[in-house]
C-alpha cells in the first residue's frame, strides 16, 4: 500500500524552498517525525531547522476541522491522504 | 549626562516662545524615557477638562536613553496628547530614524502648546529651534510635505515628522508621519498637530551620545545581537515581518475578515505576505539601528496598479484593505495602504470605517443613495479606495465616517452601533478577538483604546502546557482559545510593552521575541546612563506607567464597565468555517476579575488602590484622585 501525505508551505519555509506544496510517499504510515526527517534530507539543515520553528496545521481525511501540531509532536501518526501546512507561528504584529 | 541629553524643549506656538528646560532627574529614575516621560506629563499638565481640539491640548514627543545608540531598533519615538478620537489618553509611536535625529539634535523631549496664528512647521536643529511659515505646505500629501522640507532646509539628512490631508481636513484618526510611511497613526495625535497649525517638525542633529559605561554596553549590546541573530524567528521576521500573519490567522481561523463576520478568507493566498514577497518585493528595509530589517520596499510593474511604489505595508494595511473589507486584490490592498500613508491617516481605524459601512451595506441598514452611489459590496475594491478618498477629504458620505466609527454609527443610527468594532472610541485590528482570548482581554483593558500594542500576548499562541505552568501558573494561559491565567499574562506584557515604548525601542525584539528581560534591561540601563538601574525597579518603572496611564482614564471616567468588548465577540460564535477557533466567544469577565486582581486594582470599579498607586510612588496621583472624590 503507498501511503501518500501531501505538504504545503507558507510563511518563510516557502520562501526558502521556493515550493507551495509537494507530496511525500511512504510504503506504511509515517510519523511527522518522518516527514520532517524527508524534508532535512531533501533541502538540507538551514530549511530543516526553519521546519523546526514553524506550526503545522495537520488536515486528516474525514475530519472537518484541521488539528494545530508542532514538530515537538513527532510521534504523531499520518494517513494516507493527510495533509500538512507549515505556517509561521502567530506572534505580535 | 549619560544616555540621556538631559533637555527638554517646550514651545508654545500662539507666543512663539521656546524654552530649553532640564529633563527632571524623576523623569528619568521613574519613567525612563519616551511613553513615560509622556504620559507623565499628560497627567500633570492636560486636566480632563481639556478640549482635545483646544489650545489647552499639549503634544508630547518623547525618545528613550536607549535612542540614537546601536541597541537593536532603537528608533522609535512617542507622540502623546488628549486623543480627540476617544477622549481619553492618546498616545502612537513610529520608528524610522525621525527619533534618532531628535536625540542627536540635543532633546529628550519636546512639548508642543498652544496654537499657531497660521501654518508653521518646527526646525530643531543641534540644541536650537524655531518656526518656519508652513501656509506652501498646507494642504499638500505626506509624501510631498517631506520632500518639500528636505529641499528648503537644503539638507538630505533631515528628518521630518508631518501631518497629510486628512488631518487638516480633521479626520479623526489622522496621524504623524515620519521617514514617508513610519506612522504614530493611532488615536489621532496627527490630528492634534493640525488642531495647533503645525505641519510638520524637522530635526537634524550632530550631538554625541555618551555611554557611561561604553565597553559593558557593547558587550551587551554584541549579546543581543546574537540573540537576536539566533532567534527562531529571525528569518520569519526578515523575509516577511509581520505580514506573515495573513496566512497565519487564516489557518487559526481568526483572520478579521467581512468586518469579522468570519476568521477565515477564502481570497488570503493572494493578499498574503508570501504572495507580495514572491511578486511585489524588491528589497528589505529597516529602521535606525536595526539587525531585523522587517520592512520592504515595493513596486508594481504591470496592471491596473503599475507604477505603485512605496515602503511596507504592516499585517494591519495589508490585512485592512483586503480581508476585513474581502478583496483578494493585492494591488488595490496596497493601493489602499498607500492613500493612508499619502493622506495621513491610521488604516487600522480606516479600515474598520469602510468594512462598517460595507456591513451595513450587506444589512440593508445602509443604502447606495446614502453612501454616494458607492456599491459598498464586499470585495468591491474600486468603492473601498474611492471612499478612503472621501474621508480624507470629509466629502460627501466620506464626512460621516471621518469622525471614527462610533460617531459614524451615531449619525447613521438604525442600530448601527452594534456593528462599530471598537473599544473606547479607537477601531479595533485585523485579527478576531474570539481565537485569541488574551489579546481581547488587552483591547478591553488597553489604555489608549481597542489596542493591541499596548500588550501583545502573544505567548498564548505557544500551546506548551509547562511553559503555562512556569510562567503564569496554570496550563490554560499557554493556549489562545483558553481563558484562564489571561489575566496575568497581559499584565505581564503590558509592562513588557511599557518597557518597549519607555526605552522606544521595538516591540518586535523586545515583546514579540523576548528579547532583554528586566534583569538584562537593568544592566544595559546601567551601563548607558551609569544610574544604578536593578532588575526591580526597571519592572516597578513600566508597572508605574500602566498605573499612571490607568489613573489618567479613570480620571477622565473610564471604569470597568467601559472595559468591554464590541457584543459580536462575547455573544457570537466564530462560524464552522474557522476551523479550530470555530464557536469560540470571548469570556471577558472572569479574565477582567484575574486581571484587576493581578494588577492590585479595585474588581468592582477597575479603580487602582490607593495601595498599589503609593507602593509605585504614585502619591502625587493618589492626592489627585482624592481631590476629585475618586479614591
Amino acid at each position: 500500500m503507498i501511503v501518500v501525505i501531501q505538504v504545503e508551505y507558507l510563511g518563510v519555509v516557502r520562501l526558502l524552498t521556493a515550493k507551495k506544496e509537494e507530496s511525500f510517499q511512504f510504503t506504511c504510515s509515517p510519523t511527522l517525525g518522518q516527514i520532517l526527517e524527508c524534508l532535512g534530507n531533501k533541502y538540507g539543515q538551514e530549511i530543516a531547522e526553519e521546519c523546526l520553528n514553524q506550526m503545522i496545521f495537520l488536515h486528516i481525511p474525514g475530519f472537518p476541522a484541521s488539528q494545530l501540531k508542532w514538530p515537538r509532536d513527532q510521534d504523531v501518526k499520518l494517513e494516507n491522504g493527510s495533509l500538512l501546512r507549515f505556517i509561521s507561528m502567530v506572534t505580535g504584529g | 549626562m549619560y544616555g540621556y541629553q538631559g533637555k527638554v524643549l517646550r514651545v508654545n506656538l500662539c507666543t512663539e516662545e521656546m524654552r530649553i528646560e532640564d529633563l527632571p532627574e524623576e523623569l528619568m529614575l521613574n519613567y525612563l524615557g519616551g511613553r513615560g516621560f509622556n504620559m507623565k506629563r499628560l497627567y500633570d499638565e492636560v486636566p480632563p477638562e481639556v478640549d482635545p481640539l483646544g489650545s489647552e491640548n499639549k503634544l508630547f514627543i518623547g525618545v528613550g536613553p536607549l535612542t540614537g545608540t546601536l541597541f537593536p531598533g532603537a528608533a522609535r519615538v512617542n507622540f502623546s496628547a488628549k486623543s480627540p478620537q476617544t477622549g481619553i489618553l492618546g498616545d502612537s509611536n513610529a520608528g524610522g530614524f525621525f527619533g534618532p535625529e531628535l536625540k542627536f539634535a540635543g532633546f529628550d523631549q519636546v512639548i508642543v502648546e498652544g496654537v499657531a496664528k497660521a501654518p508653521v512647521y518646527l526646525y530643531i536643529k543641534d540644541g536650537e529651534a524655531r518656526l518656519k511659515p508652513a501656509q506652501h505646505l498646507w494642504g499638500k500629501e505626506v509624501f510631498a510635505t517631506q520632500e518639500a522640507i528636505l529641499q528648503e532646509l537644503n539638507d538630505a539628512r533631515v528628518q521630518v515628522a508631518c501631518i497629510g490631508p486628512a488631518a487638516e481636513n480633521g479626520v479623526k484618526y489622522s496621524g504623524i508621519f515620519c521617514n514617508l510611511v513610519r506612522a504614530a497613526a493611532r488615536t489621532g495625535m496627527g490630528t492634534v498637530m493640525a488642531s495647533k497649525n503645525l505641519k510638520a517638525i524637522a530635526v537634524r542633529g550632530t550631538q554625541d551620545l555618551k555611554a557611561a559605561q561604553p565597553e559593558k554596553f557593547m558587550e551587551l549590546l554584541q549579546e543581543i545581537d546574537q540573540e537576536i541573530y539566533q532567534h527562531f524567528e529571525y528569518k520569519t521576521r526578515l523575509l516577511l515581518g509581520t505580514t506573515k500573519l495573513v496566512h497565519a490567522l487564516n489557518e487559526a481561523g481568526c483572520l478579521a475578515t467581512k468586518h469579522f463576520q468570519t476568521g477565515r478568507f477564502v481570497g488570503a493566498e493572494q493578499v498574503s505576505g508570501e504572495r507580495l514577497a514572491e511578486t511585489y518585493r524588491r528589497k528589505g528595509k529597516g529602521c535606525f539601528a536595526c539587525t531585523v530589517p522587517c520592512s520592504r520596499f515595493f513596486s508594481i510593474e504591470e496592471g491596473k496598479y503599475q507604477g505603485l511604489k512605496s515602503e511596507g505595508p504592516e499585517f494591519e494595511g495589508l490585512a485592512g484593505f483586503s480581508s476585513r473589507v474581502g478583496v483578494d486584490d493585492l494591488g488595490a490592498a496596497l493601493k489602499g495602504v498607500d492613500l493612508c500613508n499619502r493622506y495621513g491617516m491610521d488604516v487600522i481605524s480606516a479600515s474598520e470605517c469602510v468594512s462598517f459601512a460595507m456591513e451595513l451595506y450587506q444589512r440593508g441598514l445602509l443604502t447606495k443613495d446614502e453612501a454616494d452611489g458607492l456599491d459598498l459590496t464586499w470585495g468591491n475594491s474600486e468603492a473601498v479606495l474611492t471612499l478612503l478618498e472621501k474621508i480624507a477629504f470629509r466629502q460627501g458620505f466620506g464626512d460621516v465616517l471621518a469622525d471614527g466609527v462610533v460617531e459614524a454609527a451615531k449619525r447613521i443610527g438604525k442600530g448601527s452601533e452594534l456593528y462599530a468594532m471598537h473599544v473606547k472610541g479607537l477601531e479595533i485590528f485585523q485579527a478576531d478577538p474570539r481565537g485569541l482570548k488574551a489579546y481581547a482581554l488587552g483591547f478591553a483593558v488597553a489604555t489608549r483604546g481597542g489596542d493591541h500594542l499596548r500588550s501583545e500576548p502573544s505567548f498564548e499562541f505557544t500551546e506548551d502546557p509547562e511553559e503555562g505552568i512556569r510562567r503564569f501558573g496554570v496550563p490554560e494561559s499557554a493556549f489562545r482559545l483558553e481563558y484562564k491565567g489571561k489575566g496575568k499574562v497581559v499584565k505581564f506584557y503590558e509592562e513588557r510593552s511599557a518597557l518597549a515604548d519607555c526605552l522606544n525601542v521595538c516591540k518586535n525584539t523586545l515583546v514579540n521575541m523576548e528579547i532583554l528581560p528586566f534583569h538584562q534591561a537593568a544592566e544595559l540601563l546601567t551601563a548607558v546612563t551609569g544610574i544604578p538601574f536593578t532588575e526591580e525597579k526597571v519592572q516597578q518603572a513600566a508597572e508605574r506607567v500602566v498605573n499612571l496611564e490607568r489613573a489618567y482614564i479613570v480620571r477622565e471616567g473610564i471604569r470597568r464597565k467601559d472595559d468591554t468588548l464590541p457584543e459580536r465577540f462575547l455573544k457570537e460564535p466564530l462560524p464552522p468555517e474557522c476551523g479550530p477557533s470555530a464557536g469560540s466567544i470571548v469570556e471577558l469577565e472572569p479574565m477582567l476579575d484575574e486581571y484587576y486582581e493581578t494588577h492590585h486594582w479595585d474588581i468592582a470599579t477597575g479603580i487602582p488602590t490607593v495601595e498599589k498607586l503609593e507602593q509605585l510612588g504614585l502619591q502625587d496621583i493618589v492626592a489627585d484622585l482624592r481631590w476629585r472624590g475618586i479614591v
